[in-house]
């Protein structure tokens, strides 16, 4: 299976407003970012849901820039060596999906922690953020997991997850993220 | 004591630490990539300025969105002003921006400071 196969899947049925697949450094984020924050303010969409989908955005776009750059991009061959951003929408959702190499120890990682994310409940990532954040602190360790953990209470939905083998070294990491539009929906009195 | 004063961009927000007309605020987005970077000046700076600080300190975030390395950042920052005798932290949002609110109140939940809360 490859990320063209997951993408093909995942983007069944909606409007892709956003793509970009290849480097993934600090400015192309920053130009993906502006591209996509124009677009969330060219419609009419409720306040809320535009920040929240922006955070989710913004999380996506900074994990990636901080795996690409980590990568020894010379042990891909293409298309793997490649990152992958897409911002969708439905009259339903906006989706942020993202598909970037990862060591395997790494992509076992994700899998536990987003196993466990999926698990909670809204008061239970509440806690969880809390927690997560001063660990960090006391740690002095920057990011630990935290950037997933918002934007899972920024959905307020399961986050849609694979990994796919590419060698023995290294997977495929696929994530997507939902943000319901609905003013009504379960999220919006929370954020 | 030096004024730390730092404009506003894109990313990253406006800060101004004035010790000697009593201003303390951040301001804007915070959106940096390499957040401990960009903050590890102005938690350097609070940390001199508890050494000699005025009787009371009153410290604003006026923040439109922040990312989560800005967030460990921000406790940091409320984690040095808790040796500030006199601080008060005043949270400020818009008024469709209740996720601020809420963050404010986790952060209020995790320090020692009083925190005030307040829409503009």
């Amino acid at each position: 299976m490859t990320d063209s196969i997951d993408l093909h899947h995942a983007t069944a049925g909606l409007t892709v407003f956003l793509f970009h697949r290849g480097d993934f450094r600090h400015q192309t984020a920053e130009d993906f970012l502006a591209q996509a924050e124009r677009h969330l303010n060219t419609g009419h969409e409720h306040a809320g849901v535009k920040r929240r989908a922006f955070k989710v955005i913004v999380e996506a776009l900074q994990n990636v820039v901080k795996h690409w750059r980590g990568r020894n991009l010379g042990a891909y061959g293409y298309p793997w060596k490649n990152a992958t951003v897409l911002i969708g929408q439905d009259n339903e959702r906006y989706y942020v999906m993202t598909a970037n190499p990862v060591p395997k120890a790494r992509g076992a990682h994700l899998s536990r922690k987003l196993n466990a994310l999926n698990a909670a409940d809204k008061a239970g990532l509440k806690e969880m953020y809390k927690a997560t954040l001063l660990s960090a602190h006391r740690s002095g360790h920057h990011g630990a997991g935290l950037g997933l953990l918002d934007m899972a209470r920024q959905s307020g939905e399961k986050l849609e997850f694979a990994l796919n083998s590419i060698d023995s070294e290294s997977d495929l990491f696929f994530l997507k993220v939902n943000i319901p539009r609905g003013r009504n929906n379960p999220i919006a009195s929370i954020c | 004591m030096e004024t730390l004063n730092r404009q506003g961009t894109a990313n990253t927000p406006k800060v101004i630490l004035d010790k000697a007309n009593g201003i303390f605020e951040i301001s804007g987005r915070s959106l940096p990539e390499d957040a401990p970077a960009f903050y590890g000046p102005v938690v350097d700076w609070i940390k001199s300025y508890a050494v000699d600080s005025n009787d009371t300190t009153n410290f604003t975030f006026k923040l439109e969105y922040f990312n989560t390395g800005s967030s460990k950042m921000i406790l940091d920052i409320l984690t040095a002003l808790q040796k500030v005798a006199g601080t008060r932290v005043f949270w400020c949002f818009h008024d469709d921006e209740e996720d601020m609110e809420e963050a404010g109140q986790e952060f209020a939940e995790l320090v020692n400071i009083p925190f005030q809360f307040e829409v503009y």
